[in-house]
């Protein structure tokens, strides 16, 4: 699943943005303002600046090379394939060097009978792609992005960033002197790692539970005896 | 090992309704029996009863959908959940590495052109919003959390071969506002594109399966740019010419101006989840408020052809009622299917408010 970035995207811009602040007082969600094709909307690009705020590396590069390798057997034997992808640095902000490569690991790959592994979240990737990536450690759990899908903006593609966005992105992504100074690990695609595949027992934890909206009216508006027909009617609008 | 299946262009034979050609993103691989079990962890009852209580909701809906293809969502017989041993299993985790660094995650191993086993993982850190309460969502409040129903299905929906999904609005894009609201009241459901995609690959349903929907969200191109995930935009008011009615302040949710006699257009998405296509009673409505039934005024009533294949993203011309007293707000909503004429698995997503109006 996606982080929240294209739904805030999809509903403010512009000055609606800023007002939405102040609550329900604010401006309503609706279209404001087309955001240039290419381009992302104010909105998208603070969230997209509060992801690189967690990453160690921020850079521009192109797939030069996609190696597999299974993870060491775990404690019943069972492995899995990743992929490590190398990027060449066109342009980097923070965490690598611009000219070097820098590899990221990812959860999926063929096994060595002949089966594969998909994983919802990991991004297809191709050699010769170029993207703006949102960089973890490149050994980090089963994805080496920020968000995972969401750490990779493509550069090229029919739905692309446009070299005007990538500007207003890596605009958006200057952090500053302080998380200049983090370095992102690389992957080393021919170090054995260990992958934990399984959970034993079930969730333990009481979960956090979501704030409810008794606060507010339920709909404040409402014709309470078209409410109950409606609920009567099995939320049927056709009433009879 | 993946492939872009192309849906068929099946377009309306009404132009008021034609629909665009979209594509819906399926795996080749599909499963080797038309009933998949899926192990829920067997510590979520107890532990979380109602994430559990929306797990058989979101099973429940997924198996209304018109393909074949149908999933049985048991409690597993052991405590452990793992990747590639065997059992297609269902747990919640704080685990980043399991959870793909997101808050849903599925694995899937496939071979031999079959989908093999499939584990999905859900963030047990995350607050979800547990009831249906549009309030309750992000796709309303976005102080608050997305519905673990919406989240479910994607994910389930993962596990019975749909990719993501980017080209129309889709339960495979941004799933937490792909919902049928009317009132205070969300209803999701497989999207049709998903639908087309699993009858592609799976199959139809042995018998007839019928289900129409109008929703108040469409796609949004920009805001999905480059994103694998569609995103989606509130359905839009407009004038007579076609420009945006002017938004008015101090609403939780879009109110545009308008004025008693004016003529406007309101757009709206359609869907035709079935096995057939339909050719419903569509109305739409004028109401004091944004429960939308037919005791509401009608105010203008067509029938558009709907073909199984993507979401229809429309718009109707009416005029405001003369009557409309300025500086009241009033709502305009619409209803398909407003006589009834279909016996429908879901009856619930057939009404939508699409947005406020405050007369001027």
């Amino acid at each position: 699943m996606p982080m929240s970035r294209a739904l805030l995207s999809a509903s403010l811009t512009g000055l609606t943005a800023l007002a939405a602040a102040c609550g329900h007082d604010a401006p309503p969600p609706a279209p404001g303002p087309d955001t240039p094709p290419g381009q992302l909307a104010p909105d998208a690009l603070a969230e997209l600046a509060a992801s690189g705020a967690r990453a160690k590396a921020i850079f521009v590069g192109q797939i030069v090379a996609i190696d597999e390798r299974l993870s060491e057997p775990d404690a019943d034997g069972r492995q899995i394939p990743f992929q490590f992808v190398t990027w060449k640095v066109d342009r980097a902000l923070r965490g690598v060097d611009a000219g070097r490569t820098w590899t990221g690991r990812f959860a999926g790959g063929t096994f060595p009978d002949g089966r594969h592994l998909s994983v919802s979240e990991v991004p297809e990737l191709a050699m010769g792609q170029r993207a703006l990536l949102l960089a973890d450690d490149g050994d980090a759990g089963a994805c080496a992005l920020i968000g995972c899908r969401d750490g990779l903006l493509a550069l090229d593609g029919a739905a692309a960033l446009s070299a005007d966005g990538l500007d207003q992105a890596l605009a958006a992504l200057d952090g500053g002197a302080a998380a200049k100074a983090v370095r992102a690990r690389s992957a080393d695609p021919r170090a054995p790692f260990a992958f934990t595949l399984a959970l034993s027992g079930g969730p333990i934890a009481a979960p956090p539970v979501a704030a409810r909206a008794e606060a507010r009216a339920a709909e404040p508006d409402a014709d309470p005896a078209e409410v109950e027909a409606l609920i009567a009617n099995g939320r049927n609008p056709v009433l009879r | 090992m993946r492939t872009k299946l192309v849906a068929a262009s099946l377009l309306a034979s009404s132009a008021l309704f034609a629909a665009p050609a979209f594509a819906f993103e399926m795996r080749s691989s599909t499963w080797a029996t038309n009933t998949v079990t899926i192990q829920v962890n067997s510590g979520v009852p107890g532990a979380l009863p109602t994430h559990y209580a929306k797990l058989l909701d979101a099973e429940a809906k997924i198996d209304n959908n018109a393909s074949a293809l149908r999933f049985d969502l048991v409690v597993d017989n052991d405590a452990v959940s793992a990747v590639s041993n065997g059992e297609n299993e269902l747990n919640f985790t704080s685990d980043p590495a399991l959870l793909c660094g997101s808050i849903g995650c599925t694995w899937i191993i496939e071979g031999g052109g079959q989908i093999l086993e499939a584990d999905s993982y859900f963030d047990i850190n995350y607050a979800w919003t547990l009831d249906d309460n549009k309030w309750n969502s992000i796709a309303y409040d976005p102080t608050k959390k997305r519905p673990l129903i919406n989240t479910a299905m994607h994910e389930l929906l993962h596990t019975m071969g749909a990719k993501h999904e980017n080209d129309c609005i889709n339960i495979m894009g941004n799933a937490w506002n792909v919902v049928s609201t009317n009132g205070d009241h969300t209803e999701v459901v497989v999207s049709e594109d998903t639908t087309s995609g699993l009858i592609a690959v799976n199959g139809q349903r042995a018998g007839t399966v019928t289900d129409v929907s109008v929703m108040h969200w469409q796609l949004d191109p920009v805001a999905t740019g480059a994103s694998a995930y569609s995103a989606h935009r509130r359905s839009r008011l407009l004038d007579a010419a076609g420009a945006l009615l002017p938004l008015a302040f101090g609403y939780p949710e879009p109110t545009y101006e308008a004025s008693p006699g004016q003529v406007i257009q309101v757009e709206m998405t359609l869907e035709n989840r079935g096995t057939a296509s339909q050719t419903p009673s569509l109305g739409t409505y004028w109401s004091t408020n944004e429960t939308i039934t037919t005791g509401d005024t009608l105010l203008s009533a067509t029938s558009p052809v709907l073909n199984v294949n993507v979401p229809y993203e429309t718009t109707r011309t009416v005029t405001i009622p003369v009557t409309a007293v300025p500086g009241q707000v009033y709502w305009v909503g619409a209803i398909v299917d407003r006589t009834s004429a279909l016996t429908e698995s879901n009856k619930v997503n057939n009404a939508a408010y699409i947005a406020a109006i405050e007369v001027q």
